[in-house]
């Protein structure tokens, strides 16, 4: 079932690189489809990797999936920005691309558009890559989605571009550490670049989320982390961006459940639930349906 | 005291191992000067002290095949009850918590895999017969990732694509 207003586009950016994306964006899809699948809803989330790293992709799907995917040649995000599918052993010539066969299901709620390593080198040796086509496909295919997450690659790029394209909101993930802030900045300038070339296309922060902030209940961080967290409030206010009250602590969980262990897997989703809670619960997305359990 | 640093003990077998592998360790070893279960079990279970012996839990296949299944998707589910039995389908008792979440049905409320089996069984049978075969044929809901395969296909398709001989096999204007 579609929303009214067709689906919520949301991407995780941040030009700083190693500061959660992809763990919270794949963390995230994961907890809206659960969601919906737990309120017996039809509703669909859609998680698309903008980064050729492919890491969300790889998280989403699993290592059978994604070597399955690997091996048949399958398409991937790389087919979306070329827009046919190459020839293969199956068929001689370039054919059309179906939105069929670039989703890939993860389970009833949740489908990804994967991504692939040659990303990179596919568009970087383009002529002309166009950073519309993502928000083309979308709007011609992905309407019936319910929630859109887009996972990009830390560097501003085409795919950075594209993101921005396609998104109504952005969501920045930063870890509390000296280096944390210097994507804002970066961040700042080219939204508002984007903003000035593409004057008709409202596209907003919708906050920042501190990730892997500390060990809930251990320490604060000490000095340190408390002199990044005021850098962060002020970067932050100079831009006017929200920062969510719910920090997403560190948890041994997160990278054995981006791994596909769910044994032991500690505080991991509470933590992102909590946070989940607090974001699902924002005015901006209350149409998602998504919010705390009651 | 004894009972605190056994508890420690168990603590981190649990930690290291999980709680069925511990569990089915313990079992296995059985208490001392009595034969363990395996043996009682291979003996024919010929124990006549008067114990009351517990039914045991039907394993995945014994439990799929007494299940109504259509012939679309019997034999994609018997495959799969057999790799649950082996473990190398919903592995941990987490993968089925795991998997039950994602599928919108109510977590096991017992932590055991044994237990769980008519829940995840029946769950399966629900699912659309190509969506059952995917999740066979790409082994998905298996345990955790490994790097290994996924870096073999990435070389895989690194050397196809350069015996293709073509830097845009795959579909992009390289000039």
């Amino acid at each position: 079932m579609p929303s009214e207003s067709g689906p919520i586009c949301i991407s995780v950016i941040n030009m700083k690189g190693g500061v959660g994306k992809t763990t919270v964006a794949a963390s995230l899809s994961r907890v809206a489809a659960r969601r919906y699948s737990y309120r017996n809803s039809s509703r669909r989330v859609l998680a698309i990797d903008l980064d050729p790293q492919a890491n969300m992709s790889q998280a989403l799907m699993g290592e059978g999936s994604y070597r399955q995917f690997l091996i048949s040649r399958s398409p991937s995000v790389v087919e979306v920005f070329t827009g046919y599918q190459p020839p293969t052993s199956g068929s001689s010539s370039a054919t059309a691309l179906s939105v069929s066969s670039v989703v890939r299901p993860v389970s009833h709620n949740l489908r990804v558009i994967p991504s692939r390593f040659d990303f990179s080198d596919n568009l970087i040796s383009a002529v002309r890559p166009d950073s519309r086509c993502l928000a083309r496909l979308i709007a011609d295919d992905f309407q019936d989605e319910a929630l859109i997450l887009i996972d990009c690659a830390p560097t501003e790029s085409i795919f950075t571009q594209a993101a921005y394209h396609a998104s109504r909101y952005i969501l920045v993930p930063v870890r509390p550490e000296f280096f944390a802030t210097i994507g804002f900045p970066l961040l700042n300038d080219s939204l508002n670049e984007f903003r000035r070339s593409n004057r008709g296309h409202q596209i907003d922060v919708i906050g920042i989320v501190v990730n892997d902030a500390t060990y809930r209940g251990n320490n604060d961080g000490g000095p340190e982390r408390r002199t990044a967290m005021i850098e962060i409030r002020e970067e932050a206010a100079k831009n006017g961006w929200h920062i969510f009250d719910n920090q997403i602590s560190y948890s041994r969980g997160f990278p054995k459940m981006m791994r596909g262990n769910y044994s032991h897997i500690g505080n991991a989703q509470s933590e992102m639930n909590r946070f989940a809670d607090e974001f699902f619960d924002m005015a901006e997305l209350s149409g998602l349906g998504l919010g705390t359990l009651p | 005291m004894v009972k605190d640093s056994l508890s420690d003990t168990l603590r981190a077998m649990v930690m290291e191992y999980g709680f069925e592998q511990v569990d089915a360790s313990l079992r296995e070893i059985g208490p001392p000067g009595r034969p363990n279960q395996k043996a009682e079990a291979s003996n024919g279970g010929t124990d006549t002290r008067g114990t009351t012996r517990r039914k045991s839990k039907p394993t995945a296949p014994q439990y799929v095949a007494k299940m109504e299944l259509l012939p679309e998707v019997e034999p994609t589910v018997v495959e799969l009850a057999e790799r649950f039995q082996s473990k190398s389908f919903l592995p941990t008792f987490g993968d089925i918590v795991n998997f039950c979440r994602l599928n919108g049905i109510d977590e096991p409320a017992s932590k055991s895999r044994a237990n769980a089996i008519p829940r995840v069984f029946k769950l399966l049978v629900s699912m659309e017969p190509q969506e059952v075969q995917r999740i066979l044929d790409e082994g998905m809901f298996s345990g955790p990732s490994r790097l290994g395969p996924i870096a073999d296909a990435i070389r895989r398709n690194g050397r196809a694509s350069a015996v293709a001989g073509s830097s845009d096999s795959l579909g992009i204007d390289s000039r």
